[in-house]
C-alpha cells in the first residue's frame, strides 16, 4: 500500500508539532522516521494510525483518503513502545483478538474458531513464539513481548504496519537481534512498514529509506547510505554517524582551506568564504597534513577514538587499532576529502 | 578487649523455615508492645468478653455478673422472630442493594473516567455523600420518603402512582432502606473503581481501537477483566460493610419514643438487633449470642468469596 | 440536795440536747465539702431555673455548713446519664452524690448497692422532711422499689394531657370529651367535617398501659408480674380491640411516620391528641406561618361504659437519688441537706413556672401564684395528679416494655390479630 502525506500539519494550542509534512511511503518498503525527541515523528505516526486528529493536510492510503477515518477502518497494525499487550489474556488470545473483531476478507463472514487458530499459529510461527502461546504477557521477557506485539499487529494482514520506537525498551544486545527480526518479518510479509526511532544506528541498519525530522519539519529523505554520505544540512550530518561528525570554522579561498589560526588543512576546495567544515571521524588518515597532540584516546577493540584540538576546537577521529595510541602522543594526520562537508556558517545548509 | 570499649553482644542467629538466616531480636518486642497493648485491651479482650457473655444463661450488666454456661442464649436468639426478620432484611440488603450499588457505581466510574472536562467537579459531587454524616442524610431522606409531603411520592404521583407508605408499611420499609443504602454506598465504591480504572494502561485502549474492537467489546473483554481485582476487592469490602448496616436504619427509622427500627421493628437489621438487645432491652447475653452468630456468618461469606475469587479474578 | 441535783441534771440535759442538736450537722460535716449533682435537662430555661435554686442553696445553707454543690449537665437525656452513671459505678470512681434519674433504673442501683436509703434522713428530727404535702403518688413511688425504704424523691414530674384545637372546637360547637365514649362521639363529628382522622396518641405503649389500667387490668405490679394476663386478659383484649376499631373506622390514627402529633396537630390534620405535657412548648413552632390556631390542654378522657374505670394517667417522673459507694457520712448528709432544699415549696415553685413540669407539692399546685404563672398543659397535668401511675423498675422491665411496644405497634399499624398478639405477650 502506497502512503502519501500531503502537507500534514498538527497543532497543539500554539505549538506546531508537525509542520506541513509531505511524504510518500512506497509499497512494501521499510521506512524509518528518525529524529530527536519532540521532532514530531511519533505524532506523525499516530496521525497515520488515526489515534491523533489531523489539524491540516491529508493522508492517502493507496487511492483512499483516510484523513478522517477511524483507526478501525484503516486496516493497520500498530506496535506500541511499551507493547500494550492485554495483560489478562494469553499470548494466543492476544494475537487472536483482532480476528475476533473483523470479518474474514476471504469468506466475508466472521472468523471461525478453526480459522483463528490457524492464523494465530501462522503468525506465531512468523515471529517465532509458538512455544509461548499459552503464557500470559507478564511471564514473557521484553523481546518475547515485542514479538507478540508484532504478531498481534500482523495477524489481520494489514496494509500498513506502524511501529512506535519498538526497540527502546530492550537491552543493547536484544535490540540488535530484534531489529534484524523486524527486518526479516517485513521482508517475508512485504507489508509497508513505518518505524519510528531516535536511534540513528537502528534506522540506518534495517530501513530502506530514512525520513529525518527536526521540530516538525522533514530535513531529508534518503536511503541510509546516501543520507550518511550526502547530508543536506548540518543537522543531518550531525545526526548520523557515531562518533559524531566534528566541526571546524574555516576560511576557504584560492583553492585552500585554512583554520581560524591560519593552519592550512590538507584539503582541496574551490570555494571562497567562511564556512563550517564538517569532518567525519573516519576522514582522518595517517599522513602528512597537520600535526596534532592527542588529548584523549578511547579503545574500542576494533579501533581507537582519538580526540585532539585544532584552533581550539575539539575534533574526534577514528584511528586504526594496530598501534596503541595514548593521550599526549603527537601524530600526523591527513584528510580524505570525500568525507568532508562544507556548510553555510549561518543556515547550516550544505554548500559542498 | 580494651577498657572503655562498649561490650557488644553477638546477635543470635536462627534458621527460618525456608532455610534463610534470621536475627532473633528481643528488642523487637519492645517496639511491638505499645500497639500490642492497645490491640489486646481494645480489640482482643472485648472480643473474648463478648464470646464469654454469649455463653451465659443470664447476665446482669450493672454488676457484671453472669450465671450459667450453655447455649441458652443462642437458643433464644435462633428462636426469636425478630432475629430472623433482621436476617431477612440484611439479606435483602446484601442481595439487592449491594449489587445495584456496585453496578451503578461502576457505571458512574466508567463515565467519570471517560469525560475530559469537569472531571474534578463531578468527582467532588459524587464523593460528597461519603463525607456527609449518615444521620444528616437520613433526616433529608426522611422528608423525601414522607408519604404525604415527600418528594418521592410527589414525583411518582406525576406518573399516576398512588402514594407509597415508605416509612410505615412493613412491606415497603425495606425498599426505602435499600434506596438509602444504595445512595449512601455509591461514593466510596466510585472512588475505588476510578482508582482501578486509572491503573489500566491507556495504551491498551488504543491497541484495542487498532484491533478494530467496538466500544462494547472493549468494555467487556478488556476493561472489566482488567478491573476484576478491584471489582472483587470492592465486593468483599462491601459485603462486610452492608452486613453491618446500622447507621442508615437509625437515621431513617428510629424514634426517641420507642427506639425500635421502624414500627414493630420492621426495618431491623442484624447490627441493629445487637444494639437493640444490648442498649434498649438490656439483655446483654442475647446481644452477645447474636453477635457471635453474625461473626460466623460473615466469616463463612468471606471464605466463600476467597474461593470464588481464585477462579474468576484475573491477576496479572 | 435532791432538788438541786434534779435541777442540775435537767439543766445538763437541756444544755446537752441543745448542744447536740445545734451542732449535730457540724459534727458530721467537719470540713468544707463539695458535692456533685448530675442533671440531664439540658434546656436553657430549665437549666437557668435549677441553677437559681442551686445558687440559693450554695449561698444560704451551703455557706452555713461549708457545702458547695457543683452541677454537671449531661446532654443526651436519661439514657446518656444512665450510661455515664453505670460506667462510673462499675469503675468505682466519679460517682455523683446527687443524681436525677428515673424510677426504672433504681432496681439496678439497688443491685449495685450504691443508692442511699433516705428514710433515716426523712425521719430525722433536725433535718427531716414532712411528706404530708406530697400527692400520694409521689410518696408511694419513692418507696415502692424492690428493697424496703425510701430511695427517691420527686424532681421533675409531668403527665399526659390532651391537646385540643380551641379554634376548631368553638367554630364547630364541640365540647371537650371527658370519657372515651364522648371521645368517639366528638371524633366522629370532626371526621365528618374534615374527612381525616380526628385524634391520635403519641406513644402507642402508653396507649396500651393507660387503657389497660383504665379498663381495670393494669400493666405490671412493682415486682414485674404481668397484670394484663390471666383473668384480665379478655378485658385488655376488648379495650385494645375497641381502640383498634376506632382506627379502622378512620376517626383515630397513629403518629406513624410523623413520630409526634405536635406536627399534624399544628398543621390542623388532627384536632385532638394525647401526648406528654412537655410537648406544649413545641406546638407553637409547628403551627404554619400565617395561620393562627388557639389550643389548650385538658385532662385525658377517663373511663368508658363497661370498663372498671380506674383513673389512670401516665406520669413521667425524673426523681432525685443520693449515691454513695464509700459510706461517706459527711457526703451523704451534705447531699441530703441539698436534696431537702430542693423539696421546699419555694424551690419547687421556682422550677415549675416555665412551661412544662408540674409541682408535686399540693401547697404549690393549689397556690394562687402558681396557678397564675402556669401554662395550660401544666394545669391539666396537675388536675390529674390523683390518677398518676408510672412504670415500675424490675429485672427484665426493659425487655417486657420492648416486647409490649412492638406488640402494640404490630396491632395498631400492621394489622396483627389483637387477641393472639396480646395472649402471646401475656404468656411470654
Amino acid at each position: 500500500m502506497k502512503i502519501v502525506l500531503k502537507d500534514l500539519t498538527k497543532r497543539f494550542d500554539d505549538a506546531v508539532a508537525v509542520d506541513r509534512v509531505s511524504l510518500t511511503f512506497e509499497d512494501g518498503e521499510l521506512t524509518g522516521l528518525l529524529g530527536p525527541s519532540g521532532c514530531g515523528k511519533s505524532t506523525t505516526l499516530y496521525m497515520l494510525a488515526g489515534l491523533e486528529n489531523v489539524t491540516e493536510g491529508e493522508i492517502w492510503f493507496g487511492e483512499q483518503n483516510v484523513t478522517t477515518a477511524m483507526p478501525e477502518e484503516r486496516n493497520i497494525g500498530l506496535v506500541f513502545q511499551n507493547y500494550a499487550l492485554y495483560p489478562h489474556m494469553t499470548v494466543a488470545d492476544n494475537i487472536a483478538f483482532p480476528l475476533t473483531n473483523i470479518k474474514n476478507p476471504e469468506t466475508g463472514k466472521r472468523y471461525t474458531r478453526e480459522e483463528i487458530r490457524e492464523e494465530v499459529q501462522r503468525t506465531a510461527k512468523l515471529v517465532q513464539i509458538e512455544e509461548y502461546l499459552r503464557r500470559k504477557p507478564g511471564q514473557l521477557s521484553g523481546g518475547q513481548q515485542q514479538r507478540v506485539a508484532i504478531a498481534r499487529a500482523l495477524v489481520k494482514k494489514p496494509k500498513v504496519l506502524l511501529l512506535d520506537e519498538p526497540l527502546s525498551n530492550l537491552d543493547a544486545r536484544l535490540r540488535i537481534e530484534m531489529r534484524q527480526e523486524i527486518r526479516r518479518i517485513q521482508q517475508e510479509t512485504k507489508v509497508t512498514t513505518i518505524f519510528v526511532t531516535h536511534d540513528q544506528e537502528e534506522a540506518m541498519s534495517i530501513t530502506d529509506r530514512i525520513v529525518l525530522m527536526k521540530k516538525g519539519v522533514v530535513q531529508q529523505i534518503a536511503p541510509a547510505h546516501e543520507m550518511y554520505m550526502n547530508p543536506c544540512n548540518e543537522f543531518v550530518a550531525s545526526f548520523l554517524g557515531n562518533p559524531m561528525i566534528s566541526y571546524l570554522n574555516v576560511r576557504a579561498g584560492e583553492g585552500r582551506v585554512a583554520l581560524e589560526d591560519g593552519t592550512v588543512l590538507p584539503l582541496a576546495a574551490d570555494l571562497v568564504g567562511s564556512f563550517r567544515l564538517g569532518i567525519r571521524p573516519e576522514a582522518w588518515v595517517p599522513g602528512d597534513g597537520v600535526r596534532v597532540t592527542l588529548t584523549r584516546v578511547e579503545q574500542r577493540g576494533q579501533d581507537q577514538i582519538i580526540e585532539f584540538a585544532l584552533a581550539g576546537q575539539k575534533v574526534k577521529a577514528i584511528a586504526d587499532a594496530a598501534t596503541v595510541l595514548r593521550a599526549g602522543d603527537s601524530i600526523s594526520l591527513s584528510l580524505r576529502d570525500n568525507r568532508c562537508y562544507f556548510f553555510d556558517a549561518e543556515t547550516g545548509a550544505r554548500v559542498r | 578487649m580494651r577498657t572503655g570499649e562498649k561490650k557488644k553482644r553477638k546477635p543470635r542467629l536462627i534458621t527460618g523455615k525456608n532455610g534463610e538466616l534470621l536475627v532473633a531480636s528481643p528488642k523487637a518486642w519492645l517496639y511491638l508492645l505499645p500497639p500490642l497493648i492497645v490491640f489486646v485491651l481494645f480489640v482482643f479482650y472485648p472480643m473474648l468478653a463478648v464470646l464469654r457473655t454469649a455463653f451465659y444463661e443470664k447476665y446482669v450488666y450493672i454488676i457484671s455478673k453472669g450465671t450459667g454456661f450453655g447455649l441458652a442464649s443462642f437458643k433464644y436468639v435462633l428462636n426469636d422472630k425478630t432475629f430472623w426478620l433482621a436476617c431477612k432484611n440484611t439479606g435483602i440488603l446484601i442481595l439487592v442493594a449491594l449489587p445495584t450499588t456496585v453496578i451503578l457505581s461502576l457505571a458512574i466510574a466508567l463515565m467519570l473516567n471517560s469525560i475530559k472536562r469537569l472531571q474534578g467537579f463531578f468527582q467532588t459531587l459524587f464523593f460528597t455523600p461519603y463525607v456527609t454524616s449518615t444521620v444528616a442524610i437520613g433526616t433529608v431522606f426522611y422528608t423525601l420518603f414522607h408519604s404525604q409531603h415527600g418528594y418521592i411520592n410527589y414525583f411518582l404521583g406525576l406518573f399516576g402512582v398512588d402514594p407509597v407508605a415508605w416509612l410505615t408499611d412493613s412491606s415497603k420499609v425495606i425498599w426505602a432502606l435499600c434506596i438509602f443504602c444504595i445512595w449512601n454506598g455509591l461514593a466510596f465504591k466510585i472512588v475505588l473503581f476510578l482508582a482501578g480504572l486509572q491503573k489500566i494502561d491507556k495504551k491498551v485502549y488504543q491497541a484495542a481501537k487498532i484491533d478494530c474492537a467496538k466500544p462494547g467489546k472493549t468494555l467487556f473483554r478488556i476493561t472489566l477483566p482488567l478491573l476484576s481485582p478491584t471489582f472483587w476487592m470492592v465486593i468483599i469490602v462491601s459485603v462486610i460493610y452492608v452486613a453491618r448496616t446500622y447507621n442508615e436504619v437509625f437515621a431513617l427509622f428510629t424514634s426517641v419514643n420507642s427506639q425500635t427500627a421502624g414500627s414493630g421493628n420492621c426495618a431491623i437489621t442484624i447490627a441493629y438487633y445487637i444494639y437493640y438487645y444490648f442498649f434498649v432491652r438490656g439483655e446483654v447475653n442475647y446481644a452477645a449470642a447474636a453477635a457471635v452468630l453474625f461473626l460466623l456468618v460473615i466469616m463463612s461469606l468471606t471464605i466463600l468469596q476467597r474461593v470464588i475469587s481464585r477462579k474468576f479474578v484475573h491477576y496479572y | 440536795m435532791k432538788k438541786l441535783l434534779t435541777l442540775l441534771l435537767a439543766a445538763l440535759l437541756v444544755f446537752g440536747a441543745a448542744v447536740c442538736s445545734a451542732d449535730s450537722v457540724e459534727s458530721v460535716i467537719t470540713e468544707p465539702i463539695t458535692i456533685t449533682f448530675w442533671q440531664m435537662l439540658d434546656n436553657e430555661t430549665y437549666d437557668a431555673d435549677l441553677k437559681g435554686v442551686v445558687d440559693a442553696f450554695n449561698a444560704g445553707i451551703g455557706a452555713q455548713y461549708g457545702i458547695t454543690v457543683d452541677t454537671q449537665i449531661i446532654s443526651g437525656g436519661t439514657e446518656a446519664l444512665e450510661t455515664q452513671l453505670i460506667a462510673a459505678i462499675r469503675a468505682g470512681a466519679g460517682v455523683p452524690n446527687v443524681v436525677m434519674t428515673e424510677a426504672t433504673y433504681v432496681p439496678d442501683y439497688l443491685l449495685a448497692q450504691c443508692i442511699v436509703d433516705l428514710t433515716p434522713y426523712i425521719e430525722s428530727e433536725e433535718y427531716g422532711l414532712d411528706l404530708s404535702d406530697y400527692y400520694d403518688f409521689f410518696v408511694n413511688l419513692g418507696s415502692s422499689y424492690t428493697e424496703p425504704g425510701i430511695y427517691t424523691l420527686p424532681g421533675y414530674v409531668s403527665g399526659e394531657v390532651m391537646y385540643y384545637n380551641v379554634t376548631f372546637f368553638e367554630e364547630n360547637g364541640l365540647s371537650v370529651p371527658t370519657t372515651w365514649d364522648e371521645m368517639v362521639e366528638v371524633c366522629t363529628k370532626i371526621t365528618e367535617i374534615t374527612g381525616r382522622p380526628a385524634f391520635g396518641w403519641d406513644d402507642p405503649f402508653k396507649t396500651f398501659t393507660t387503657l389497660a389500667t383504665q379498663a381495670g387490668a393494669g400493666y405490671t405490679d412493682g415486682e414485674g408480674n404481668i397484670l394484663f394476663g390471666g383473668d384480665n386478659l379478655q378485658t385488655t383484649i376488648d379495650a385494645i380491640q375497641w381502640y383498634k376499631d376506632q382506627i379502622d373506622a378512620g376517626i383515630f390514627r397513629t403518629a406513624g411516620e410523623d413520630y409526634y402529633f405536635s406536627g399534624p396537630f399544628g398543621r390542623g390534620d388532627v384536632q385532638l391528641y394525647i401526648g406528654s405535657g412537655n410537648e406544649a412548648q413545641w406546638i407553637q413552632y409547628k403551627i404554619p406561618e400565617g395561620t393562627t390556631m388557639e389550643w389548650a390542654c385538658a385532662p385525658i378522657p377517663q373511663g368508658k361504659e363497661g370498663w372498671a374505670n380506674v383513673p389512670a394517667d401516665y406520669s413521667e417522673n425524673f426523681v432525685y437519688a443520693i449515691m454513695d459507694v464509700n459510706g461517706n457520712e459527711a457526703a451523704r448528709l451534705a447531699s441530703w441537706l441539698f436534696l431537702r432544699y430542693l423539696q421546699q415549696p419555694e424551690s419547687v415553685f421556682a422550677v415549675t413556672t416555665s412551661e412544662a413540669f408540674m409541682p408535686y407539692l399540693k401547697s404549690v399546685a393549689e397556690s394562687e401564684e402558681w396557678l397564675a404563672a402556669a401554662g395550660t398543659a401544666q394545669k391539666a397535668e396537675s388536675a390529674q395528679a390523683d390518677a398518676f401511675y408510672t412504670y415500675a423498675g424490675f429485672d427484665g422491665a426493659s425487655a417486657l416494655r420492648s416486647d409490649a411496644t412492638t406488640a402494640i405497634q404490630n396491632i395498631l399499624e400492621h394489622g396483627a390479630d389483637v387477641a393472639q398478639t396480646l395472649t402471646d405477650l401475656a404468656n411470654r
